[in-house]
Formats: structure tokens, C-alpha cells, sequence
């Protein structure tokens, strides 16, 4: 066995930060002498960037969404009727708690602005969320209608006698087809920026700085 | 907290669990097409996945109301990933389906990668590689570098111990490594 073997799991976890001080050590001195293990870490970390450029899991799904929202709202009301079931003394007893809460938390409000702050980024979010799912809508559109002007726009230089000519009906197509392409590139300029400002980091998508 | 921060996984539970239901909508929004990418290690086709992600989902509704996750006990992330995880092998238990996450495929003979390729033409070679890697080498892999989540909390996710997933992670970069390679020398890399 080569101490390339014998480093390969120890430099995976140098890749991610993942080793320990000791084995560190050894791969970066191994790492000094050996360029092929140098080059194959540069190669194992251009992966994640791949991964992620070619995934093409929809960011918005709204099935998902909807599901949540039906669940969200069911569970919100049998909750505020529940407390009804419970004898009057407990319902004394956390109306009383409740007013504490409650005083405590305008005393809170009323000093600080985080809790404000955190429900204007939210609002905020909904809000690009809202701008997001209609620009999808918008995008589906423009793809339905590039596909149908390309399969007409192939039908009629099928027709055609010299495959190589198109007539002006059909050029007219490509033309709307390209026209339709850039705008759809655009929206999704836009639709990338804006996940931008949703995304909670540059790397994981899933996981906010802290 | 300033405007142009953006709330941590935590703060949204905590915040749902005081009563505020947008703040489990941007969780959905943020964690919808990481659910879907890891179910899909379970159902291998992608409207399963979409179904087992939604019921997850729903799910968590109740375990959140429930106080079944304290966020002030460890990160979001690893706690959801294990979740999804648990609903599939139940989804298992009661179909008596075949295992598909446990399933050991094969890395595939340099010789394939270009119909790989052929086949999944609209997408990138590396995602085409891993469908056809060990559901576990995949499942760790992704977790790394689409969630970002640390060897621990991958380990947490997948119920495995940290050293599986050191060498899952490896297992998978190497045979990514060697599919890719084998696309060099053949002069089609994408």
C-alpha cells in the first residue's frame, strides 16, 4: 500500500475540515511531496460545487407548501377551543399566567426591537417567497410556449422541400422562440438573485450562519 | 437582531413554537428541496420523494407543537434529515417493500459513465455518477455538500457511527473521482 492509500480517508476529511491535529499533520506533510494527492484534494473539492450546479431539485415546491398551509391551519383550531375542555380553576390559573406573560412580554417589546426585527425578515421572506412562485408561474409559461413554437417551427421546416431554407414563417418562430429564451434567462437572473437574499449561506442552502 | 441578518433554523422552531406560523412556512421554504433531495435516497423516484418530504412536513407540525425537538438541545438540520429517514424505513416496515436506501449498488465500470451520460443529459455528470453509487456513500455525501452538515450530525441523520460516515464520504469521492477520470480520458468531460 502507497501512503497515498493510506492518507485517502485522512485527506477526504481534511477536504472537510473534518480531521483531527495529528493526522492533519501527517497529510500535509505527505501533501508537500505529492502532487498527485494535492491535485486529487483540489478535484474532491470542486465536487460539491458540481453537485449543486447541476442539481435540479425545485427550490419552490408547492405541493409541500400547500400541504403545510392545510396542516397549519388544522392544527391551529382545536387548539384555541381545547382550553374550553379544562376545569374552570385551570382556566383561572392560566389566564392569571397568561397576563404575567403577557405583561412581560410588552415590558420586552417595549425595550427591545429584536422580536420586530426577526418578524420584518420574515415578512420580508414571504414577501420574496410570494415573488418567487410567480415568476416560476411566469417561467412555466414561456417554457410551454418555447416548446410549442419549436415543435411548429420543426413541423414547417419538415413540410419544406430544401431542408436547408427556411421560409419566413418559420424563421419569424425561431425568431420568437430566441425572443422568448432570453426573456426566460432573464427571469431566471432574477429568480437566482433573489433565492440569493432568501439563501441562508453560500454554501449549504439549508443552514443560516449563525 | 439587525434586518440583514436571516434567522438560524432555531429561531424559527422557537418562534413557531410561540404561536408564529410564517416562521414554519420559511422553514418549509428552506428546507422543501433538501427533503425532497434526501428522501429521493430512499425512494429512488422522485414523486415518492416529493410525498415522503410533504408527509414529513406535516408531521412536524405535530413534534414541533409538541415540543418533541428543543432547539436549545442540538442543531435543526440532523433532527429533520433523521426524521425523513424514520418515515421511510416505517414506509418500509409496513409495505414490506424492498429497501431500496439499503440496496449496495454498484459504482459503475468506467466503460458506462458516457451513456450515463447520454441518459441524463440535462444534468450535470457528478449527479448522474451518484445516482449509481451505495445509498449510503450518497446519502452522506449529499448531506456534505448540499446540507453542509459536519460528519457528527450526518452520523446523527443517517443513525450511524462517525467513522461509517468518514469512510462513506471518502468510498463516494473516490468513485466519483474514478467515473470523472474515466470521462477525461475519453475526452467528454461536461
Amino acid at each position: 500500500m502507497t501512503p497515498c492509500d493510506l492518507l485517502g480517508m485522512e485527506l477526504s476529511a481534511l477536504v472537510d475540515g473534518e480531521c483531527n491535529a495529528e493526522d492533519e499533520r501527517r497529510v500535509r506533510e505527505h501533501l508537500l511531496v505529492c502532487a498527485e494527492c494535492t491535485e486529487r484534494a483540489e478535484l474532491w473539492r470542486s465536487f460539491g460545487d458540481r453537485m449543486r450546479r447541476g442539481d435540479e431539485t425545485p427550490k419552490v415546491n408547492i405541493k409541500i407548501r400547500d400541504a403545510v398551509h392545510a396542516e397549519l391551519a388544522k392544527n391551529a383550531a382545536p387548539a384555541r377551543s381545547g382550553l374550553l375542555q379544562f376545569p374552570r380553576s385551570v382556566r383561572v390559573g392560566a389566564t392569571a399566567a397568561a397576563a404575567v406573560i403577557l405583561f412581560g412580554t410588552f415590558v420586552m417589546f417595549s425595550s427591545a426591537s429584536a422580536e420586530d426585527d426577526l418578524r420584518q425578515i420574515l415578512k420580508l421572506e414571504s414577501d420574496n417567497r410570494a415573488a418567487a412562485y410567480s415568476q416560476q408561474t411566469q417561467i412555466d409559461s414561456l417554457r410551454l410556449e418555447i416548446s410549442a413554437l419549436r415543435q411548429r417551427s420543426r413541423a414547417a421546416r419538415l413540410k419544406s422541400d430544401d431542408l436547408t431554407t427556411f421560409d419566413a414563417e418559420t424563421q419569424s418562430l425561431f425568431y420568437k422562440a430566441d425572443e422568448l429564451e432570453r426573456r426566460l434567462a432573464s427571469l431566471q437572473a432574477r429568480m437566482e438573485s433573489e433565492s440569493l437574499l432568501l439563501a441562508p449561506g453560500p454554501k449549504a442552502a439549508s443552514r443560516p450562519p449563525k | 437582531m439587525g434586518s440583514s441578518t436571516t434567522a438560524s433554523d432555531e429561531d424559527l422552531v422557537r418562534h413557531y413554537q410561540r404561536g408564529e406560523s410564517l416562521a414554519f412556512e420559511t422553514l418549509v421554504e428552506r428546507y422543501s428541496a433538501p427533503a425532497v433531495r434526501f428522501a429521493r435516497h430512499f425512494t429512488r423516484e422522485s414523486h415518492a420523494a416529493e410525498d415522503l418530504a410533504q408527509d414529513v412536513f406535516v408531521k412536524l407540525v405535530t413534534v414541533l407543537r409538541g415540543a418533541g425537538y428543543d432547539p436549545g438541545r442540538g442543531r435543526f438540520a440532523p433532527f429533520f434529515f433523521r426524521m425523513i429517514r424514520n418515515l421511510a424505513i416505517d414506509r418500509y416496515r409496513s409495505s414490506r417493500a424492498e429497501p431500496l436506501a439499503n440496496v449496495e449498488l454498484t459504482a459503475p465500470p468506467a466503460g458506462q459513465a458516457p451513456a450515463i451520460l447520454l441518459q441524463n443529459e440535462r444534468r450535470d455528470l457528478i449527479n448522474a455518477i451518484l445516482d449509481k453509487i451505495p445509498a449510503s456513500e450518497r446519502a452522506a455525501i449529499t448531506l456534505r455538500e448540499f446540507d453542509g452538515l459536519s460528519y457528527k450530525e450526518i452520523a446523527d441523520a443517517l443513525d450511524a457511527p462517525v467513522d461509517s460516515v468518514k469512510t462513506w464520504i471518502f468510498r463516494a469521492r473516490r468513485r466519483i473521482e474514478e467515473a470523472w477520470l474515466a470521462m477525461e480520458v475519453k475526452g467528454d468531460t461536461v
